[in-house]
Protein backbone atom coordinates (compact mmCIF):
# COMPACT_ATOMS: atom_id res chain seq x y z
CA UNK A 1 0.00 0.00 0.00
CA UNK A 2 1.44 3.40 -0.75
CA UNK A 3 2.63 5.93 1.77
CA UNK A 4 -0.10 8.69 0.67
CA UNK A 5 -2.90 5.79 0.61
CA UNK A 6 -4.53 6.11 4.04
CA UNK A 7 -5.68 2.81 5.56
CA UNK A 8 -9.24 1.87 6.60
CA UNK A 9 -8.15 1.88 9.96
CA UNK A 10 -6.88 5.37 10.17
CA UNK A 11 -10.14 6.46 8.02
CA UNK A 12 -12.02 4.93 10.85
CA UNK A 13 -10.18 6.02 14.07
CA UNK A 14 -11.48 9.04 16.19
CA UNK A 15 -10.78 10.71 19.55
CA UNK A 16 -14.27 10.25 21.43
CA UNK A 17 -17.38 9.31 19.63
CA UNK A 18 -21.08 10.95 19.77
CA UNK A 19 -23.67 8.81 20.51
CA UNK A 20 -27.83 9.14 20.00
CA UNK A 21 -30.46 7.19 22.51
CA UNK A 22 -34.07 7.00 21.77
CA UNK A 23 -36.20 5.88 23.88
CA UNK A 24 -38.98 3.73 21.35
CA UNK A 25 -41.54 4.05 24.78
CA UNK A 26 -41.94 7.92 23.88
CA UNK A 27 -41.74 8.19 20.34
CA UNK A 28 -45.26 8.96 19.11
CA UNK A 29 -44.19 8.84 15.29
CA UNK A 30 -45.08 12.73 14.79
CA UNK A 31 -42.22 12.80 12.36
CA UNK A 32 -40.94 15.96 13.91
CA UNK A 33 -37.45 15.11 13.56
CA UNK A 34 -37.81 13.89 9.87
CA UNK A 35 -39.19 17.67 9.16
CA UNK A 36 -36.57 19.35 11.41
CA UNK A 37 -34.28 17.40 9.53
CA UNK A 38 -35.34 18.09 5.70
CA UNK A 39 -36.10 21.66 6.61
CA UNK A 40 -32.07 22.32 7.17
CA UNK A 41 -30.71 19.55 4.78
CA UNK A 42 -32.53 18.18 1.48
CA UNK A 43 -34.49 20.70 0.07
CA UNK A 44 -31.59 21.20 -2.08
CA UNK A 45 -32.33 19.58 -5.96
CA UNK A 46 -31.34 16.09 -6.03
CA UNK A 47 -32.51 15.68 -2.52
CA UNK A 48 -36.09 15.48 -2.86
CA UNK A 49 -36.35 11.81 -1.89
CA UNK A 50 -33.81 11.44 0.40
CA UNK A 51 -34.78 12.02 4.32
CA UNK A 52 -31.64 11.47 6.33
CA UNK A 53 -34.01 11.59 9.67
CA UNK A 54 -36.95 8.99 9.42
CA UNK A 55 -39.37 7.19 11.27
CA UNK A 56 -41.78 4.22 10.29
CA UNK A 57 -43.24 1.63 11.99
CA UNK A 58 -42.32 -1.70 13.00
CA UNK A 59 -42.97 -4.23 11.93
CA UNK A 60 -43.37 -2.86 8.48
CA UNK A 61 -40.97 -2.66 5.31
CA UNK A 62 -39.48 0.27 6.84
CA UNK A 63 -37.94 3.54 5.16
CA UNK A 64 -36.49 2.96 2.64
CA UNK A 65 -38.00 0.35 1.42
CA UNK A 66 -37.43 -3.37 2.85
CA UNK A 67 -33.51 -1.77 3.79
CA UNK A 68 -33.28 -5.06 6.19
CA UNK A 69 -33.44 -7.16 3.11
CA UNK A 70 -30.34 -5.51 1.12
CA UNK A 71 -27.70 -6.82 2.45
CA UNK A 72 -24.56 -4.92 3.10
CA UNK A 73 -22.33 -4.41 6.50
CA UNK A 74 -20.55 -7.55 7.79
CA UNK A 75 -20.86 -11.32 8.20
CA UNK A 76 -20.31 -13.10 11.31
CA UNK A 77 -16.37 -13.64 10.57
CA UNK A 78 -15.97 -9.62 9.57
CA UNK A 79 -16.43 -10.18 6.20
CA UNK A 80 -18.11 -7.89 3.77
CA UNK A 81 -21.60 -8.87 2.70
CA UNK A 82 -22.94 -7.55 -0.51
CA UNK A 83 -25.26 -5.30 -0.40
CA UNK A 84 -27.80 -3.41 -2.75
CA UNK A 85 -28.64 -0.20 -3.90
CA UNK A 86 -32.06 1.53 -3.09
CA UNK A 87 -34.56 2.98 -6.16
CA UNK A 88 -36.17 6.16 -6.19
CA UNK A 89 -39.33 4.54 -5.30
CA UNK A 90 -37.50 2.43 -2.12
CA UNK A 91 -36.43 6.07 -0.65
CA UNK A 92 -40.05 7.70 -0.74
CA UNK A 93 -40.10 8.85 -4.53
CA UNK A 94 -41.15 12.68 -4.27
CA UNK A 95 -44.73 12.91 -5.68
CA UNK A 96 -45.57 16.20 -7.72
CA UNK A 97 -49.22 17.42 -7.67
CA UNK A 98 -50.82 18.66 -10.87
CA UNK A 99 -52.02 21.64 -9.16
CA UNK A 100 -52.43 23.73 -12.55
CA UNK A 101 -54.98 21.21 -13.65
CA UNK A 102 -56.55 20.90 -11.06
CA UNK A 103 -56.44 24.38 -9.10
CA UNK A 104 -55.72 27.48 -11.48
CA UNK A 105 -58.65 29.48 -12.31
CA UNK A 106 -58.97 28.47 -15.88
CA UNK A 107 -58.55 24.97 -15.44
CA UNK A 108 -61.36 22.81 -16.74
CA UNK A 109 -63.35 20.94 -14.02
CA UNK A 110 -63.42 17.65 -13.21
CA UNK A 111 -60.34 17.11 -12.84
CA UNK A 112 -58.83 16.07 -9.28
CA UNK A 113 -55.55 17.32 -7.25
CA UNK A 114 -53.98 13.74 -7.75
CA UNK A 115 -49.91 12.70 -6.85
CA UNK A 116 -47.94 11.58 -9.23
CA UNK A 117 -44.62 9.73 -8.91
CA UNK A 118 -41.55 11.29 -10.00
CA UNK A 119 -41.05 8.21 -12.24
CA UNK A 120 -44.26 8.52 -13.61
CA UNK A 121 -47.13 7.41 -13.06
CA UNK A 122 -49.51 7.21 -9.60
CA UNK A 123 -47.20 5.95 -6.94
CA UNK A 124 -47.24 3.01 -5.83
CA UNK A 125 -45.15 3.54 -2.73
CA UNK A 126 -43.94 6.56 -0.65
CA UNK A 127 -42.47 7.15 2.74
CA UNK A 128 -44.69 6.05 5.61
CA UNK A 129 -47.15 3.92 2.94
CA UNK A 130 -47.70 0.97 5.99
CA UNK A 131 -47.62 3.62 8.24
CA UNK A 132 -49.59 2.22 11.84
CA UNK A 133 -50.13 -1.37 9.56
CA UNK A 134 -47.94 -3.28 12.34
CA UNK A 135 -48.96 -6.66 13.18
CA UNK A 136 -50.73 -9.57 14.99
CA UNK A 137 -54.40 -10.47 15.51
CA UNK A 138 -57.15 -8.73 17.34
CA UNK A 139 -57.31 -8.12 20.16
CA UNK A 140 -53.66 -7.91 20.34
CA UNK A 141 -52.67 -5.62 17.19
CA UNK A 142 -49.05 -4.59 17.76
CA UNK A 143 -46.67 -1.93 16.59
CA UNK A 144 -44.00 0.90 17.40
CA UNK A 145 -42.54 3.44 15.93
CA UNK A 146 -38.49 2.89 14.65
CA UNK A 147 -37.12 6.88 14.43
CA UNK A 148 -33.81 6.34 12.25
CA UNK A 149 -30.68 8.66 10.76
CA UNK A 150 -27.26 7.39 10.11
CA UNK A 151 -25.67 5.56 12.84
CA UNK A 152 -22.48 6.97 12.50
CA UNK A 153 -20.76 3.36 13.11
CA UNK A 154 -17.80 2.78 14.74
CA UNK A 155 -17.05 0.04 12.24
CA UNK A 156 -18.57 1.98 9.51
CA UNK A 157 -18.49 -1.00 6.26
CA UNK A 158 -19.26 2.52 4.03
CA UNK A 159 -15.80 4.16 4.83
CA UNK A 160 -14.50 0.44 4.08
CA UNK A 161 -16.76 -0.16 1.11
CA UNK A 162 -15.59 3.62 -0.42
CA UNK A 163 -13.12 2.62 -3.57
CA UNK A 164 -12.14 6.94 -3.43
CA UNK A 165 -11.54 7.21 0.70
CA UNK A 166 -14.20 9.65 0.21
CA UNK A 167 -15.48 8.92 3.37
CA UNK A 168 -13.79 9.07 6.88
CA UNK A 169 -14.84 9.55 10.74
CA UNK A 170 -14.33 12.87 12.07
CA UNK A 171 -12.03 13.27 15.39
CA UNK A 172 -15.70 13.35 17.35
CA UNK A 173 -16.87 10.10 15.77
CA UNK A 174 -19.12 11.37 13.09
CA UNK A 175 -18.88 9.62 9.55
CA UNK A 176 -18.67 12.42 6.58
CA UNK A 177 -18.47 11.61 2.67
CA UNK A 178 -16.50 14.11 1.46
CA UNK A 179 -17.95 15.91 -1.54
CA UNK A 180 -15.44 16.49 -3.60
CA UNK A 181 -13.69 12.94 -2.86
CA UNK A 182 -16.97 11.12 -3.90
CA UNK A 183 -17.55 10.18 -7.73
CA UNK A 184 -21.10 8.45 -7.01
CA UNK A 185 -19.64 5.17 -7.65
CA UNK A 186 -22.54 4.18 -4.45
CA UNK A 187 -20.51 1.30 -3.05
CA UNK A 188 -21.14 2.85 0.21
CA UNK A 189 -25.00 2.53 -0.30
CA UNK A 190 -24.71 -1.29 -1.20
CA UNK A 191 -22.45 -1.56 1.97
CA UNK A 192 -24.66 0.08 4.47
CA UNK A 193 -26.86 -2.71 6.16
CA UNK A 194 -28.98 0.42 7.51
CA UNK A 195 -29.42 1.55 3.64
CA UNK A 196 -29.00 5.63 5.17
CA UNK A 197 -26.79 6.61 2.67
CA UNK A 198 -28.71 8.40 -0.52
CA UNK A 199 -27.72 8.92 -3.73
CA UNK A 200 -27.97 12.56 -5.34
CA UNK A 201 -28.84 11.81 -9.01
CA UNK A 202 -28.35 16.29 -9.44
CA UNK A 203 -24.67 16.15 -8.04
CA UNK A 204 -23.93 12.40 -8.70
CA UNK A 205 -22.74 12.20 -5.36
CA UNK A 206 -23.58 10.06 -2.36
CA UNK A 207 -24.57 11.76 0.96
CA UNK A 208 -26.07 10.94 4.58
CA UNK A 209 -26.81 12.28 8.02
CA UNK A 210 -23.96 14.35 8.92
CA UNK A 211 -25.42 14.40 12.30
CA UNK A 212 -25.54 18.36 12.05
CA UNK A 213 -21.88 18.65 12.78
CA UNK A 214 -22.12 22.48 12.11
CA UNK A 215 -24.30 22.76 14.87
CA UNK A 216 -22.20 20.24 17.19
CA UNK A 217 -19.20 22.08 16.57
CA UNK A 218 -21.32 25.81 18.23
CA UNK A 219 -22.72 23.22 21.11
CA UNK A 220 -26.33 22.86 19.74
CA UNK A 221 -27.64 19.56 19.72
CA UNK A 222 -28.62 18.08 15.84
CA UNK A 223 -31.84 18.93 14.58
CA UNK A 224 -33.94 15.82 15.18
CA UNK A 225 -32.57 15.24 18.53
CA UNK A 226 -33.41 18.94 19.74
CA UNK A 227 -36.54 19.47 18.30
CA UNK A 228 -38.20 15.79 19.16
CA UNK A 229 -41.16 17.42 21.13
CA UNK A 230 -41.69 13.88 22.75
CA UNK A 231 -37.80 14.03 24.62
CA UNK A 232 -37.34 11.00 23.33
CA UNK A 233 -33.85 11.59 22.20
CA UNK A 234 -30.31 11.91 24.13
CA UNK A 235 -27.05 13.04 22.86
CA UNK A 236 -23.61 13.01 23.67
CA UNK A 237 -20.37 11.49 23.94
CA UNK A 238 -20.19 7.72 24.79
CA UNK A 239 -17.39 8.08 27.34
CA UNK A 240 -19.00 11.35 29.04
CA UNK A 241 -19.82 9.61 32.58
CA UNK A 242 -22.64 12.85 33.01
CA UNK A 243 -23.81 12.10 30.15
CA UNK A 244 -27.21 10.66 29.80
CA UNK A 245 -26.04 8.74 26.69
CA UNK A 246 -23.42 6.92 28.77
CA UNK A 247 -25.48 6.27 31.55
CA UNK A 248 -28.11 4.97 29.69
CA UNK A 249 -25.78 2.88 27.38
CA UNK A 250 -22.95 1.93 29.48
CA UNK A 251 -24.39 2.21 32.91
CA UNK A 252 -27.99 0.96 33.27
CA UNK A 253 -27.38 -0.84 29.71
CA UNK A 254 -31.02 -0.18 28.50
CA UNK A 255 -30.05 1.27 25.31
CA UNK A 256 -28.93 -1.21 22.67
CA UNK A 257 -27.98 -0.49 19.27
CA UNK A 258 -30.26 -1.58 16.52
CA UNK A 259 -29.16 -4.64 14.14
CA UNK A 260 -26.15 -6.10 15.64
CA UNK A 261 -25.92 -8.50 14.10
CA UNK A 262 -24.71 -6.47 11.23
CA UNK A 263 -21.30 -6.05 12.92
CA UNK A 264 -21.05 -2.47 12.00
CA UNK A 265 -20.82 -0.50 16.00
CA UNK A 266 -24.02 1.68 15.60
CA UNK A 267 -23.88 4.48 17.38
CA UNK A 268 -27.72 5.28 17.49
CA UNK A 269 -29.32 3.20 20.81
CA UNK A 270 -32.94 2.33 21.21
CA UNK A 271 -34.31 2.13 24.79
CA UNK A 272 -36.70 -0.73 23.49
CA UNK A 273 -40.83 -0.57 23.72
CA UNK A 274 -42.07 -1.84 26.78
CA UNK A 275 -45.31 -3.22 24.54
CA UNK A 276 -48.70 -3.00 26.30
CA UNK A 277 -49.90 -5.78 27.87
CA UNK A 278 -51.73 -8.46 25.66
CA UNK A 279 -55.52 -10.22 26.06
CA UNK A 280 -56.03 -13.79 26.14
CA UNK A 281 -59.48 -15.28 24.95
CA UNK A 282 -61.62 -14.21 27.71
CA UNK A 283 -60.64 -10.23 27.08
CA UNK A 284 -58.88 -10.31 30.34
CA UNK A 285 -55.30 -8.37 30.74
CA UNK A 286 -52.27 -11.31 30.85
CA UNK A 287 -49.14 -10.43 32.08
CA UNK A 288 -47.46 -10.56 28.56
CA UNK A 289 -46.18 -8.27 26.52
CA UNK A 290 -48.20 -7.56 23.20
CA UNK A 291 -45.10 -7.40 21.37
CA UNK A 292 -43.50 -11.26 21.14
CA UNK A 293 -40.21 -10.90 22.59
CA UNK A 294 -38.99 -12.82 19.69
CA UNK A 295 -39.61 -9.99 17.32
CA UNK A 296 -37.74 -7.50 19.15
CA UNK A 297 -34.91 -10.02 19.45
CA UNK A 298 -34.73 -9.31 15.52
CA UNK A 299 -34.35 -6.33 15.93
CA UNK A 300 -32.20 -5.37 18.63
CA UNK A 301 -30.48 -8.82 19.32
CA UNK A 302 -30.54 -10.75 23.00
CA UNK A 303 -29.49 -8.10 24.68
CA UNK A 304 -32.99 -6.61 24.50
CA UNK A 305 -33.91 -8.97 26.92
CA UNK A 306 -32.52 -7.69 29.87
CA UNK A 307 -32.21 -4.38 28.67
CA UNK A 308 -36.02 -4.89 29.05
CA UNK A 309 -35.98 -6.46 32.45
CA UNK A 310 -34.43 -3.25 33.80
CA UNK A 311 -36.72 -1.39 32.70
CA UNK A 312 -39.71 -3.17 34.09
CA UNK A 313 -38.09 -3.55 37.43
CA UNK A 314 -36.83 0.04 37.70
CA UNK A 315 -40.69 1.00 36.56
CA UNK A 316 -42.20 -0.98 39.33
CA UNK A 317 -39.79 0.11 41.82
CA UNK A 318 -41.02 3.72 41.63
CA UNK A 319 -44.78 2.94 41.47
CA UNK A 320 -43.93 1.21 45.15
CA UNK A 321 -42.73 5.27 45.53
CA UNK A 322 -38.80 4.11 45.75
CA UNK A 323 -36.51 6.42 43.77
CA UNK A 324 -34.79 5.11 40.39
CA UNK A 325 -32.28 6.82 38.87
CA UNK A 326 -33.07 5.53 35.34
CA UNK A 327 -36.81 6.30 35.62
CA UNK A 328 -35.85 9.99 36.36
CA UNK A 329 -33.45 9.87 33.67
CA UNK A 330 -35.92 8.77 31.03
CA UNK A 331 -38.35 11.37 32.35
CA UNK A 332 -36.04 14.39 31.80
CA UNK A 333 -37.89 16.74 33.55
CA UNK A 334 -35.82 19.10 31.72
CA UNK A 335 -34.77 19.11 27.95
CA UNK A 336 -31.17 20.24 28.88
CA UNK A 337 -30.96 17.41 30.95
CA UNK A 338 -30.87 15.13 28.05
CA UNK A 339 -27.61 17.11 25.56
CA UNK A 340 -24.89 16.99 28.04
CA UNK A 341 -22.63 19.83 26.89
CA UNK A 342 -25.36 20.64 23.39
CA UNK A 343 -27.60 22.33 24.81
CA UNK A 344 -26.77 26.51 22.72
CA UNK A 345 -29.74 27.53 21.53
CA UNK A 346 -30.26 27.11 17.47
CA UNK A 347 -31.06 30.64 17.15
CA UNK B 1 2.85 -2.67 -31.60
CA UNK B 2 -0.37 -0.38 -32.03
CA UNK B 3 0.59 2.30 -34.23
CA UNK B 4 -0.80 6.15 -34.22
CA UNK B 5 -0.72 7.07 -37.79
CA UNK B 6 0.55 11.10 -39.37
CA UNK B 7 -1.93 12.10 -41.05
CA UNK B 8 -2.25 15.84 -43.15
CA UNK B 9 -6.09 16.35 -41.31
CA UNK B 10 -6.97 19.40 -39.32
CA UNK B 11 -7.88 18.95 -36.25
CA UNK B 12 -11.77 19.35 -36.91
CA UNK B 13 -11.73 16.49 -39.28
CA UNK B 14 -9.97 14.65 -37.03
CA UNK B 15 -13.02 14.98 -34.48
CA UNK B 16 -15.82 14.04 -37.25
CA UNK B 17 -16.57 10.53 -35.98
CA UNK B 18 -17.55 9.18 -39.64
CA UNK B 19 -14.72 11.68 -40.70
CA UNK B 20 -13.02 9.78 -44.16
CA UNK B 21 -9.80 9.81 -42.46
CA UNK B 22 -11.25 7.43 -39.93
CA UNK B 23 -11.91 4.82 -43.05
CA UNK B 24 -8.84 4.68 -44.56
CA UNK B 25 -6.85 3.85 -40.78
CA UNK B 26 -6.70 0.36 -39.79
CA UNK B 27 -8.39 -0.87 -36.67
CA UNK B 28 -6.86 -2.70 -34.29
CA UNK B 29 -8.61 -5.08 -32.08
CA UNK B 30 -8.11 -4.81 -28.58
CA UNK B 31 -9.45 -7.30 -26.40
CA UNK B 32 -11.13 -6.59 -22.80
CA UNK B 33 -12.12 -8.81 -19.29
CA UNK B 34 -12.96 -7.95 -16.33
CA UNK B 35 -10.61 -5.68 -14.27
CA UNK B 36 -8.70 -7.72 -10.86
CA UNK B 37 -10.86 -6.62 -8.25
CA UNK B 38 -8.95 -8.69 -6.10
CA UNK B 39 -5.90 -6.35 -6.46
CA UNK B 40 -7.41 -3.60 -5.02
CA UNK B 41 -9.40 -5.72 -2.02
CA UNK B 42 -7.18 -3.39 1.16
CA UNK B 43 -9.03 -0.08 -0.66
CA UNK B 44 -12.26 -1.44 -1.41
CA UNK B 45 -13.42 -5.37 0.28
CA UNK B 46 -16.68 -4.98 -0.93
CA UNK B 47 -15.94 -3.78 -4.65
CA UNK B 48 -13.34 -7.13 -4.25
CA UNK B 49 -16.74 -9.31 -4.00
CA UNK B 50 -17.92 -8.13 -6.90
CA UNK B 51 -18.10 -11.19 -9.89
CA UNK B 52 -20.26 -9.78 -12.91
CA UNK B 53 -18.46 -6.39 -13.81
CA UNK B 54 -16.62 -5.89 -16.85
CA UNK B 55 -18.92 -6.86 -19.47
CA UNK B 56 -17.66 -5.56 -22.75
CA UNK B 57 -15.03 -8.39 -24.19
CA UNK B 58 -13.22 -5.95 -26.92
CA UNK B 59 -13.14 -2.90 -28.81
CA UNK B 60 -11.43 -1.37 -31.86
CA UNK B 61 -8.90 1.46 -32.17
CA UNK B 62 -7.52 3.63 -34.09
CA UNK B 63 -4.90 6.28 -33.65
CA UNK B 64 -3.91 9.36 -35.77
CA UNK B 65 -2.02 12.62 -35.06
CA UNK B 66 -1.31 15.26 -37.06
CA UNK B 67 1.32 16.86 -35.41
CA UNK B 68 -0.51 19.20 -33.22
CA UNK B 69 -3.30 16.92 -31.83
CA UNK B 70 -3.26 12.64 -30.64
CA UNK B 71 -6.73 11.24 -31.64
CA UNK B 72 -8.32 8.36 -30.39
CA UNK B 73 -10.69 6.95 -31.93
CA UNK B 74 -12.72 3.41 -29.99
CA UNK B 75 -15.64 1.78 -30.87
CA UNK B 76 -16.91 -1.22 -29.14
CA UNK B 77 -20.26 -3.36 -29.24
CA UNK B 78 -23.46 -1.89 -26.66
CA UNK B 79 -26.54 -2.61 -27.42
CA UNK B 80 -28.06 -0.39 -24.62
CA UNK B 81 -27.58 3.27 -24.83
CA UNK B 82 -27.08 4.18 -21.53
CA UNK B 83 -26.53 7.90 -21.22
CA UNK B 84 -28.65 9.07 -18.66
CA UNK B 85 -28.98 7.65 -14.98
CA UNK B 86 -32.56 6.76 -14.52
CA UNK B 87 -33.02 5.98 -10.88
CA UNK B 88 -30.80 5.33 -8.26
CA UNK B 89 -29.80 2.39 -8.78
CA UNK B 90 -28.93 3.14 -12.68
CA UNK B 91 -25.16 3.97 -14.01
CA UNK B 92 -24.06 5.59 -17.48
CA UNK B 93 -21.57 3.85 -19.95
CA UNK B 94 -18.20 5.47 -20.29
CA UNK B 95 -14.63 4.44 -21.43
CA UNK B 96 -10.99 5.44 -20.86
CA UNK B 97 -7.93 5.45 -22.57
CA UNK B 98 -5.19 5.79 -19.90
CA UNK B 99 -1.13 6.32 -20.22
CA UNK B 100 1.51 6.00 -18.15
CA UNK B 101 3.61 9.05 -16.09
CA UNK B 102 6.55 6.99 -14.65
CA UNK B 103 8.01 3.98 -16.04
CA UNK B 104 6.80 1.41 -13.98
CA UNK B 105 3.02 2.33 -14.10
CA UNK B 106 0.72 -0.79 -13.00
CA UNK B 107 -2.74 0.11 -15.22
CA UNK B 108 -4.50 -2.29 -13.02
CA UNK B 109 -3.83 -0.22 -9.65
CA UNK B 110 -3.85 3.05 -11.68
CA UNK B 111 -0.11 4.26 -10.78
CA UNK B 112 1.42 3.95 -7.56
CA UNK B 113 2.94 7.26 -5.29
CA UNK B 114 6.09 7.26 -7.70
CA UNK B 115 4.61 6.49 -10.84
CA UNK B 116 1.49 8.17 -11.58
CA UNK B 117 -1.02 7.38 -14.56
CA UNK B 118 -2.61 9.53 -16.85
CA UNK B 119 -6.37 8.81 -18.06
CA UNK B 120 -8.66 10.61 -20.45
CA UNK B 121 -11.97 9.47 -19.36
CA UNK B 122 -15.35 10.21 -21.18
CA UNK B 123 -19.12 9.57 -19.55
CA UNK B 124 -21.97 8.93 -21.56
CA UNK B 125 -23.80 11.65 -19.85
CA UNK B 126 -21.21 14.66 -19.88
CA UNK B 127 -20.18 16.58 -23.33
CA UNK B 128 -16.85 17.41 -21.52
CA UNK B 129 -14.25 14.12 -20.76
CA UNK B 130 -12.48 14.44 -17.59
CA UNK B 131 -8.52 14.70 -17.52
CA UNK B 132 -7.62 12.23 -14.58
CA UNK B 133 -4.07 12.19 -12.80
CA UNK B 134 -3.95 8.51 -10.15
CA UNK B 135 -1.03 7.82 -7.70
CA UNK B 136 -2.43 4.27 -6.94
CA UNK B 137 -5.82 3.03 -6.84
CA UNK B 138 -8.14 5.32 -4.67
CA UNK B 139 -6.37 8.86 -5.65
CA UNK B 140 -8.06 9.72 -8.53
CA UNK B 141 -8.63 13.44 -9.30
CA UNK B 142 -10.96 14.34 -12.47
CA UNK B 143 -10.08 17.81 -13.88
CA UNK B 144 -11.76 19.30 -16.46
CA UNK B 145 -10.78 17.93 -19.67
CA UNK B 146 -10.42 22.23 -20.77
CA UNK B 147 -6.96 22.07 -18.09
CA UNK B 148 -5.12 20.06 -20.54
CA UNK B 149 -6.93 20.57 -24.13
CA UNK B 150 -8.92 17.33 -23.93
CA UNK B 151 -12.07 17.23 -25.77
CA UNK B 152 -14.50 14.04 -26.85
CA UNK B 153 -17.00 13.21 -29.67
CA UNK B 154 -19.43 10.56 -28.99
CA UNK B 155 -22.16 8.95 -31.20
CA UNK B 156 -24.11 5.91 -30.27
CA UNK B 157 -25.90 3.71 -33.60
CA UNK B 158 -26.50 0.40 -34.43
CA UNK B 159 -26.38 -1.11 -30.96
CA UNK B 160 -21.96 0.36 -30.82
CA UNK B 161 -20.53 3.44 -29.03
CA UNK B 162 -17.86 5.38 -30.98
CA UNK B 163 -15.56 7.42 -29.34
CA UNK B 164 -12.93 10.07 -30.45
CA UNK B 165 -10.71 11.47 -27.94
CA UNK B 166 -8.62 14.42 -29.22
CA UNK B 167 -5.77 16.66 -26.63
CA UNK B 168 -2.87 18.23 -28.02
CA UNK B 169 0.23 16.20 -27.98
CA UNK B 170 2.05 18.69 -25.93
CA UNK B 171 -0.08 20.18 -23.72
CA UNK B 172 0.54 22.92 -21.26
CA UNK B 173 2.68 22.04 -18.39
CA UNK B 174 0.61 20.01 -15.82
CA UNK B 175 0.59 16.26 -15.36
CA UNK B 176 -0.33 15.56 -18.56
CA UNK B 177 1.17 12.52 -20.86
CA UNK B 178 3.59 14.01 -23.51
CA UNK B 179 4.02 12.54 -26.84
CA UNK B 180 6.48 13.17 -29.46
CA UNK B 181 5.86 11.93 -33.42
CA UNK B 182 8.74 9.58 -33.85
CA UNK B 183 8.77 7.85 -30.41
CA UNK B 184 7.11 5.17 -28.41
CA UNK B 185 4.70 5.35 -25.52
CA UNK B 186 2.40 3.09 -24.01
CA UNK B 187 -1.84 2.79 -23.47
CA UNK B 188 -4.01 0.84 -22.06
CA UNK B 189 -8.12 1.00 -22.27
CA UNK B 190 -10.87 0.65 -20.15
CA UNK B 191 -14.94 0.45 -20.88
CA UNK B 192 -17.74 0.62 -18.59
CA UNK B 193 -21.23 -0.82 -19.48
CA UNK B 194 -23.54 1.06 -17.27
CA UNK B 195 -26.48 -1.62 -18.09
CA UNK B 196 -24.18 -3.91 -16.19
CA UNK B 197 -23.51 -1.81 -12.77
CA UNK B 198 -19.90 -0.91 -13.57
CA UNK B 199 -18.18 1.73 -12.36
CA UNK B 200 -15.06 3.21 -10.95
CA UNK B 201 -12.75 -0.19 -10.53
CA UNK B 202 -15.56 -2.50 -11.69
CA UNK B 203 -14.86 -2.31 -15.60
CA UNK B 204 -13.33 -4.15 -18.45
CA UNK B 205 -9.76 -3.38 -18.86
CA UNK B 206 -7.44 -4.52 -21.93
CA UNK B 207 -4.62 -5.72 -19.25
CA UNK B 208 -0.76 -4.62 -19.34
CA UNK B 209 -0.23 -1.15 -21.00
CA UNK B 210 0.07 -2.01 -24.50
CA UNK B 211 3.21 -0.90 -26.57
CA UNK B 212 3.15 2.33 -29.16
CA UNK B 213 4.90 3.82 -31.68
CA UNK B 214 3.99 6.99 -33.29
CA UNK B 215 4.66 8.20 -36.74
CA UNK B 216 7.23 10.65 -36.86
Amino acid sequence: MSATIPSKQQLKSCKRQLATVIDLNKCMGCQTCSVACKNIWTQREGTEHMRWASVATCPGSGYPRDWEKKGGGFDAEGRPRAGQLTTMVDCGDSFQFNHEEALSPGASGGRRLEPRSLQGGAPTWGYNWDEDQGKGEWPNPYFFYMPRKCNHCTNAPCIDACSRNAIFKREDGIVVIDQDRCAGHRHCIEACPYSMIFFNPVTQKSEKCIDCFPRVEQGIAPACNRQCVGRTRAYGYLDDPESQVHKLVRKWKVAVPLHPEYGTEPNVYYVPPMSPLSFDGEGKLTEAGRIPIAALERYFGPAVRSALGTLVEERKRRQRGEPSELMDLLISRRWSDRFAEFTREPV
Amino acid sequence: MMRIHRVAVSNAALLEIDGPVWSVLTSQSVALSPSPVAMVAAVSPLMALSTKHGKVKGLSARMAHNGVTLNVRISWEDPDKDDRIEDLDRFVDAAAVLFPLGEDANPFTMGDDRNPVNAWFWKADREEPFDVIARGYSTSQRRPGGASGLVVRAEHRQGAWVVVFQRPLRPAPGEFTHFEPGATARVAFAVWEGNNADRGGQKAVSGAFLDLKIDS
